[in-house]
């Protein structure tokens, strides 16, 4: 766990051989103070009390049932025989009078029916909460039971009568089976049968371990004869303590089976590494924990908070019928509150930082909040949030006994004549001010501006409502994204008048907890579960590779789609895996799923091997980028710069492009995963406008475009010196923190890409070193000293994760070369045509004499192969002399002949 | 034995019990359910609300003949508010007088009609 958590100070009571707890005690068999109060368990654990509750238990609600009826059916009796004798006193003849005779005496039958009812009121009184007082650290204030009675006088608070009933049945079941099996009772049997309660099978279900299973291993790990148990006893007594002082620390009214569940894991290590055992690492089995307290806890504020809301008047005139009521608003809009209040508004996670300096805004003056932020970054829910504050009440005096409309900009802005819009807003904010109660919430106000009333230098809509809100005591929160408040607001009279609130977006856990609270709704709509690693990959996924918004809003649609596909593939009851999720996002996106979901280490570790399959030679290059790959990779797997970005230097035709192609290949799952630019058609300072956009124009960056529909790629740059030096200054930002601001003002993000720059400079001084016969490191070095310098800053070479120089190829290699271009014509031939190829060896030692250039490299190879051996097969596949399955034979000197 | 212990026995114990606890601990009860239940009709009823806003003009009629008639529309809303919580009030008191008086007057009338005696109250 994240930190050690200190023991609690606990008083264990000792037993008599019985079973039975010392007199001293007062009941208690553990205890433990906090803040000048004693918290005790005060239930007897013994077999027999365990037993006898549960027959009293039966017993009571039988005689309560018996007596009640026997009150009842008494008084009616009574009552019956009364009004006959008043009304119709001759029907009495007709009735024996056995039965008129036998009836229980009327005060005696309210006696019984008081005694039923005291019963019931004494038994609902020992339901009881957790006491918030327990927060606090707890601390040691007695080394012995007759001090701590003597202090507290004996009145110590039962933590027994705040336990759930189901953590109550499994708590005595675990006692009564190690009675049975004549055991102390230990932390052991206890978490056994936490295993078996509903509850924890349903978080081991969304782990994907069967239930029965884990019991039966958990068994013949823990509980076999001969295991070690000692001090088990005083850690289970640790557990029922520390699951009592989480649940007070946590606001919650009751321990529940999670809290135990949770204890046991906090106190005992072991269980932990039980579950990583079972392939679920700590930090998951954690997270899911967290994820069924937090919908418990989240039930339990959801109870409290329809309570509250109960209370609350929405009419249009308020409570006191101070308002006015206001028929358009209510027409074009939608009451928040209301819709809080009623439950139709899905709960607002989190948030809170945000929602109370919103309120401060209010509470301070500010006449209108802007609430700027990425699309789906969750605007609305947080004034949504606000509504469910303002059901509560739990605001400042100014937002007290409102009502919180949602005006559409929509609605305003509809028709053909600017005239009308303006005529509808002041309509709406005039009525919003005369009612003296609403507060006004319009989403998406950017709607509203540049829209003119007349021609030329009349007013702005904006400026409409900017005038209104400045004049009158209204209240307005309204919502835009970050890119129009740049181009569109910011400067305008209302962009100065309004506080802005920026709304970034959540953080990877807060996305997961939204996540995890509205899984069970989407769960319910469309019968599939949820592992926690599906949802969890949603928001990884999400977060990767939809970036057209924000989180949580694109992590929620994914699951959404989730849900649906595999709804649809699999049929209901089903669980939700995180490769589902890997196959939603390939069909949306059409990343390779493998690329998606293989582990990124088994390919990093074979990368060289997977390299030289298809790049003939350059060792020494191959190898550099692997390395350099791999280097990359493990110091930051933060992820706040690209995967990796490298230069390669070298001659043409040296397998540069080749090295890129099979890297997007290995890496991303497909060559044609690689995004490519020529860098000598940037050449002009004003290039850089159509690498990043025009300004003020979405939609016009080469680049940034490019990456932001693809943002899992490789990215090429050939030539990249010929480049414009102030592009380069771009590329060193992109390097380094693996983003990029678009001409617009979005953030477009390079953290999944491998960017790869190759350049042809200094490839005479290859050359000429190669000759030499100098080695590859040395002219490496040459040419970082000096022949890089005239194109590049230092600081710009310094980013790169790797500077990879390719030598000019050899005879030899070239022949590998041919030998595999060759290839790809015989598999080609054969799977189209059904035709084999055999070049004999003579003939590709000839090909590759005829294609080999020093300056060229494996360029003039292809043209070779084209004339001597594909236009071949041409003519011979055109006259038509050839049939299925025979094979073609090209031999030396431009021999073919057919077998 | 075990079984007669949890059954017979703790019924007997509960029976002797009971009105023990009726005038006791049953007496907080009820003392508690007498004040929640009043604040719980106080603020159904609006008069805390009504009150703070005598003065405040009704549906936002600011001028003064708005603000005079609101105020009197408001002192006749506080006064028939005010009586409907008396009403309930008062009924919330005979609940809570007669659980002290119903389990005694109960044995009272249940001895004299049982045993036909006449034992004078005072």
């Amino acid at each position: 766990m994240e930190e050690e958590i200190p023991k609690v100070p606990l008083l264990i009571c000792d037993k008599s051989d019985e079973g039975h707890i010392r007199k001293a005690c007062r009941g208690s068999w553990m205890g433990f103070s906090v803040h000048h109060h004693f918290f005790a368990w005060q239930r007897d654990l013994s077999d027999e009390a365990i037993k006898g509750r549960r027959i009293e238990e039966i017993f009571d609600s039988i005689v309560n049932f018996v007596l009640m009826l026997v009150g009842v059916v008494g008084l009616l009796h009574m009552g019956i025989l009364k009004l006959m004798n008043f009304y119709v006193p001759e029907y009495l003849e007709y009735i024996p009078t056995s039965l008129q005779k036998t009836y229980i005496p009327l005060w005696l039958l309210i006696l019984l029916i008081m005694f039923v009812m005291s019963r019931l009121v004494r038994t609902a009184l020992t339901i009881e909460f957790v006491k918030s007082d327990a927060v606090d650290h707890p601390y040691d204030d007695g080394t012995s039971w007759e001090s701590v009675a003597k202090y507290h006088r004996g009145s110590f608070h039962n933590i027994a009568h705040a336990f759930a009933p189901r953590a109550m049945v499994a708590f005595e079941e675990a006692a009564l089976k190690s009675h049975k099996a004549g055991v102390e009772f230990s932390l052991y049997t206890l978490f056994e049968h936490l295993l078996k309660t509903p509850d924890v099978k349903s978080i081991l279900i969304r782990f994907e371990l069967p239930p029965d299973q884990v019991v039966k291993v958990f068994h013949e790990q823990f509980l076999q004869d001969g295991a070690d148990h000692a001090g088990a006893n005083g850690a289970m007594w640790q557990v029922i303590a520390k699951a009592y002082l989480d649940a007070a620390k946590n606001d919650d009214p009751k321990v529940t089976v999670f809290h135990l569940f949770d204890a046991c894991l906090m106190v005992d290590p072991r269980f932990t590494e039980f579950f990583e055992r079972l392939g679920v690492q700590p930090k998951v089995l954690d997270n899911g924990v967290q994820w069924f307290r937090f919908m418990n806890h989240l039930s339990g504020e959801m109870r409290s908070f329809r309570r509250a809301a109960f209370k609350k008047n929405t009419s249009d005139t308020g409570a006191a019928m101070t308002g006015l009521a206001t028929p358009l608003i209510n027409s074009i809009g939608e009451d928040l509150t209301k819709a809080a209040k009623f439950g139709y508004l899905p709960v607002t996670v989190g948030r809170k930082s945000e929602i109370s300096s919103m309120l401060r805004a209010l509470e301070s003056g500010a006449s209108s909040v802007i609430l700027t932020g990425q699309q789906g970054v969750g605007k609305m829910s947080i004034v949504e949030g606000l509504a469910e504050r303002m059901v509560t009440e739990d605001v400042p005096e100014v937002l007290k006994d409102k009502r919180l409309i949602r005006i559409p900009i929509t609605h305003i802005v509809s028709g053909s004549d600017p005239g009308q819009y303006q005529q509808r807003l002041m309509q709406v904010m005039v009525e919003a001010v005369r009612s003296g109660n609403t507060v006004l919430a319009f989403e998406g106000i950017e709607g509203l501006f540049g829209v003119r009333v007349g021609g030329g230098t009349s007013q702005d809509l904006s400026d409409t409502l900017a005038e209104l809100l400045e004049k009158t005591r209204l209240t307005a929160i309204t919502t835009t994204t970050n890119e129009a408040f740049r181009t569109a607001i910011s400067g305008t009279r209302f962009g100065s008048m309004s506080t802005k609130l920026e709304v970034n977006q959540v953080e990877d856990n807060d996305a997961i907890q939204i996540l995890e609270s509205r899984v069970f709704a989407i769960e319910a709509q469309h019968t599939v579960y949820f592992t926690y690693r599906a949802i969890e990959q949603c928001v990884t996924m999400a977060r990767r590779f939809l970036q057209d918004e924000a989180l949580p809003e694109n992590a929620i649609k994914l699951m959404q789609e989730t849900a649906v596909y595999v709804r649809n593939k699999r049929g209901a009851n089903q669980l939700v895996r995180s490769e589902d999720v890997g196959f939603v996002i390939t069909e949306k996106t059409n990343i390779p799923t493998e690329a998606v979901n293989q582990d990124e280490k088994d390919k990093l570790m074979r990368l060289e091997e997977i390299m030289h399959e298809r790049v003939v030679g350059q060792n020494e290059a191959v190898k550099a980028v692997s390395a350099a790959l791999r280097r990359a990779r493990a110091d930051l797997s933060g992820g706040k710069r690209p995967i990796a970005n490298f230069l390669f230097l070298g001659p043409t035709g040296v397998g540069k492009t080749e090295t890129a192609k099979t890297l997007a290949e290995v890496y991303f799952g497909g060559e044609d995963r690689m995004t490519r630019f020529d860098m000598s058609e940037f050449q002009d300072a004003q290039s850089i406008y159509r690498l990043i956009g025009q300004p003020g124009q979405q939609g016009t960056g080469l680049l940034t475009e490019a990456i932001r529909q693809n943002p899992f790629t490789l990215l090429l740059l050939d030539e990249f010196e010929k480049a414009d030096a102030s592009l380069l200054n771009v590329f060193l930002q992109i390097f380094d923190d693996g983003r990029v601001t678009d001409s617009v003002g979005r953030v477009v993000d390079f953290t999944n890409t491998i960017i790869i720059c190759t350049s042809n400079a200094g490839s005479s001084y290859i050359q000429d070193e190669v000759k030499a016969g100098t080695g590859t490191e040395i002219i490496k070095q040459g040419l970082l000293d000096q022949e890089l310098k005239k194109y590049f800053r230092p600081e710009l070479i310094n980013r790169f994760d790797g500077v990879i120089v390719y030598t000019p190829l050899n005879e030899e290699q070239i022949e590998d070369i041919a030998h595999l271009m060759i290839g790809g014509i015989e598999k080609r031939l054969y799977e189209q045509k059904g035709i084999h190829l055999d070049v004999t060896e003579r003939a590709v030692a000839q090909l590759a004499k005829k294609g080999y250039s020093p300056e060229f490299g494996a360029r003039p190879m292809r043209r070779v192969i084209q004339s001597d051996v594909e236009d071949v097969l041409a003519n011979i596949l055109l006259e038509g002399n050839v049939g299925r399955n025979q094979t073609i034979v090209i031999d030396a000197d431009g021999g073919v002949h057919i077998e | 034995m075990l079984v007669l212990k949890y059954t017979l026995f703790a019924l007997a114990k509960d029976i002797l019990y009971a009105p023990m606890w009726w005038y006791t601990r049953g007496a907080l009860f009820i003392y508690k359910w007498l004040v929640n239940t009043s604040i719980s009709t106080w603020r159904q009823m609006g008069l805390g609300v009504w009150i703070k806003n005598l003065f405040v003009p009704m549906f936002q009629q600011y001028d003064w003949q708005g603000r005079i008639i609101s105020f009197f529309m408001r002192l006749f809303q506080i006064i028939f508010r005010f009586i409907g919580f008396i009403i309930m009030f008062a009924i919330y008191l005979v609940i809570f007088l007669g659980w002290f008086a119903l389990p005694a007057l109960a044995v009272y009338m249940f001895m004299q009609s049982t045993f036909n005696t006449y034992i004078p109250l005072i």
